[in-house]
């Protein structure tokens, strides 16, 4: 074993990921930078389309072919494009592993378990046949699949969602990576169901001291299961701090929208969730300034034009808003616009939805 | 003996399905093997007795007495109804009595069938290899490169390699035909084939299209004229059995073989790299690149097998070329097969000859998709060769 080399698992450093596209290029993830201590865990949140599984697909690097990747990407203090050959053939899936969203089209349809659990640790550890099924069966056991044995030898139609979803995270453990990347890993599965997932994947990173993104739209998810959030939002990290912080002391308008779309059951009965207006803009033709204005309560005319840039203000916390939430700035913004009855980008406030917040 | 071989065959056969897919399925589809068999069969029997021209006048010729011809007729059953006719032909059939191919050398069909048979599948089966080894790894490749960024080739490499090409042709004096192959296609498709990316996909498919555009007999006449004429790579002797060693039998055969090959490989091609590129979009693909898995592993055992389904209808369906694709092929190449004797049998009115033909056809038909259902479930293990309610 080569001495694992000091300083975080994962450094980011303004990642760009562009796709050619027929009508231009599409800027998924825009100058996204983070990183991530050794057996930390960090929740990345944002609605759909906002590149947080694009940001996953670059970290793995498995972009699609008309996709290209810029900025710095460290995986245990090792740049992922300074990698020679032959480190390359071993070190995805080996040192950094992905859970995707969907158990349903994860695994291949015909292919036995057994043979998709091993194929990886016999190409990446070069284990023989029977050592690799005593391992597939050992981790099986480990996301708390019963009678592991005869699984080896079902197809994946033979189980349910749930099981699926434990072969795949079984499977990205397969090489004891030290980075773990779930991507929505529970979106797809029945409600009763995800908390388990969830809490397995929890429990396993604890117990082999993996550090952990936690890929999510649900703000709740991530809460307790991560150290620290990002709030994504069309390819760009708006705020990112620990994660209590975040819940109590939220900057960017954005996350606090997103915080009021949880349903929260200290809440009386019938009170309205309070949705976001609008849509995620459109990244073929990104907005010059902050790209929520147009869906924000705060914003002024200096948000429409002014691309706001991360700023750190106390208890290690990172947001990018020219009016934030809970300062003065942000108060006398909200209140302009709540007076004016509609915001610098044109939103028009409705007040009956005012009570909530 | 054959006989008996054939009969352990079908035994084995019956016993593999019943094994993979059951009793049940293979009782059913024993049972509509029969009911098709019937069917096409009666069917054909009608068919032609609609033909013009009496059968016995076409066998002994326009000066054949009256008395010859009447004779003829009621010695083959000709002046029964259809349905005498037919049931008449089934019993001998099966009763193992082929009948005789032509009523005036009245050689047995039986002893036609073993003499020709065998060309007629050796040319098939080789056909089929052909196509397959040409389509499936381009299949593969192209729906690779589908996919992928394009090397970094300079683009001005093309066109100074046509010039230096064509400035070679012109001087050497070649011939329309091989400045436009050698100088200018074959450029073309290596260059695309290094750079690759979604110009080597369309390059491979353009390839296909083009071969496919092609009639087998403007194919077949053209490599002959090519191999066996203009050059001596081929010698047009006709077929030589594996008994006269491998070498005569293969040199006897590759050409008719590589011209049937090439017409079916397109959309063998096509057919396959549709589903590997369908296939590739799926999230196991992704799963198994974010493993860290080699392109090839990923190709080839994560995306062919499932792409092979429609390839081995179409494969199966293809069984019917035995007959019909390979006329054309047979003819071109003096090989008397059992296509060209089944168009001789269909002008010479040999009635229960086709019949019989006809019947054979159908029997393989049916045997081949039979066993391609079951492969299926071998294939793609959801599939269930047992029809579900």
């Amino acid at each position: 074993m080569t001495p694992e080399p000091a300083g975080p698992m994962l450094e980011v450093e303004n990642l760009v990921v562009d796709f050619a596209t027929p009508r231009g290029t599409l800027r998924a993830v825009d100058g996204v930078s983070f990183s991530l201590d050794k057996q930390e865990a960090i929740g990345i949140v944002g609605e759909s389309g906002s590149g947080k599984s694009v940001l996953a697909r670059a970290l793995i690097n498995i972009l699609a072919g008309n996709g290209t990747r810029t900025g710095t990407i460290r995986i245990g203090g090792r740049d992922i494009d300074q990698l020679t050959k032959t480190e390359r053939k071993h070190f995805f899936g080996v040192e950094v592993a992905m859970v995707f969203q969907d158990p349903m089209t994860s695994l291949n349809p015909v292919k036995r378990i057994g043979a998709q659990l091993t194929e990886s640790i016999r190409y990446h550890l070069g284990a023989s046949k029977a050592d690799a099924n005593n391992r597939a069966v050992e981790l099986l056991e480990q996301v708390h699949i019963p009678s592991a044995a005869r699984r080896l030898r079902q197809y994946p139609h033979e189980l349910s969602g749930g099981m699926r979803q434990r072969v795949v995270i079984a499977m990205a453990l397969a090489c004891e990576p030290k980075l773990l990347i779930a991507d929505e890993p529970t979106t797809a599965l029945d409600v009763t169901v995800q908390k388990t997932i969830l809490d397995l994947i929890d429990d396993l990173r604890r117990e082999q001291h993996m550090s952990l993104i936690l890929i999510t739209h649900d703000l709740g998810v991530a809460r307790g299961r991560a150290d620290r959030i990002g709030v994504m939002y069309a390819g760009r990290l708006l705020e990112q701090a620990a994660s209590e912080e975040i819940f109590t002391n939220m900057r960017h308008p954005y996350t606090e929208a997103l915080m009021q779309s949880i349903p929260d059951t200290s809440h009386p009965s019938h009170t309205r969730l309070q949705p976001i207006p609008g849509r995620p803009p459109d990244l073929l033709s990104p907005p010059i300034g902050c790209a929520f204005a147009s869906r924000c309560r705060y914003a002024q005319a200096d948000c429409i034009d002014i691309k706001p840039q991360l700023e750190l203000v106390p208890f290690d916390h990172l947001h990018a808003c020219h009016h934030p939430v809970g300062t003065s700035k942000g108060d006398q913004a909200l209140a302009t616009n709540l007076a004016a009855g509609e915001t610098a980008a044109g939103l028009v406030l409705d007040d009956e939805l005012e009570g909530v917040s | 003996m054959v006989l008996v071989i054939i009969l352990v065959l079908f035994a084995l056969l019956a016993a593999w399905v019943v094994r993979v897919a059951g009793a049940r399925f293979a009782v059913k589809r024993l049972g509509g093997a029969v009911l098709i068999l019937v069917i096409v069969t009666f069917g054909t029997t009608l068919m032609l007795r609609q033909v013009p021209g009496d059968p016995c006048i076409t066998a002994l010729g326009t000066g054949a007495s009256d008395e010859a011809v009447a004779e003829c007729t009621s010695e083959r059953g000709l002046d029964d109804s259809v349905v005498e006719q037919y049931t008449g032909w089934v019993g001998d059939v099966v009763t193992g009595d082929l009948g005789f191919a032509f009523y005036k050398n009245r050689e047995p069909l039986s002893d036609v069938l073993e003499d020709r048979a065998p060309r007629t599948a050796w040319l098939f089966l080789y056909s089929q290899l052909i196509a397959l080894t040409v389509a499936v790894p381009l299949g593969i490749w192209a729906a690779y490169q589908s996919g992928r960024a394009p090397r970094g080739v300079p683009r001005w490499i093309l066109p100074v390699a046509i010039a230096a090409l064509l400035g070679v042709a012109v001087v050497g004096g070649w011939g329309i035909a091989g400045i436009l192959t050698v100088s200018v296609l074959v450029p073309i498709f290596v260059f695309n084939g290094i750079r690759g990316g979604p110009s080597g996909d369309s390059t491979v498919n353009t390839g296909a299209f083009v071969l496919l555009s092609i009639p087998v007999f403007v194919l077949g006449e053209t490599l002959r004229y090519f191999f066996a004429i203009k050059n001596d790579w081929y010698d047009l002797v006709g077929y030589s059995p594996w008994n006269e060693g491998v070498g005569a039998h293969i040199s006897s055969i590759w050409l008719p073989a590589l011209v049937l090959g090439l017409a079916v490989s397109p959309v063998y091609l096509r057919l396959l790299r549709a589903d590997m590129v369908q296939n590739l979009q799926q999230d196991f693909v992704a799963v198994a690149k974010a493993k860290g898995m080699s392109n090839r592993h990923i190709l080839l055992r994560h995306v062919l097998r499932p792409s092979t389904l429609t390839l081995l209808t179409v494969a199966g369906l293809n069984i019917a070329q035995l007959v019909n694709g390979a006329i054309v092929v047979e003819f071109i190449f003096d090989f008397d097969g059992v296509g060209s004797y089944l168009i001789e049998a269909v002008a010479r009115r040999e009635f229960f000859a086709v019949q019989t033909l006809v019947a054979l056809v159908a029997v393989l038909f049916v045997v081949t998709n039979t066993v391609i259902d079951v492969v299926y479930t071998t294939v793609d293990p959801r599939v269930r060769a047992e029809d579900e309610k």
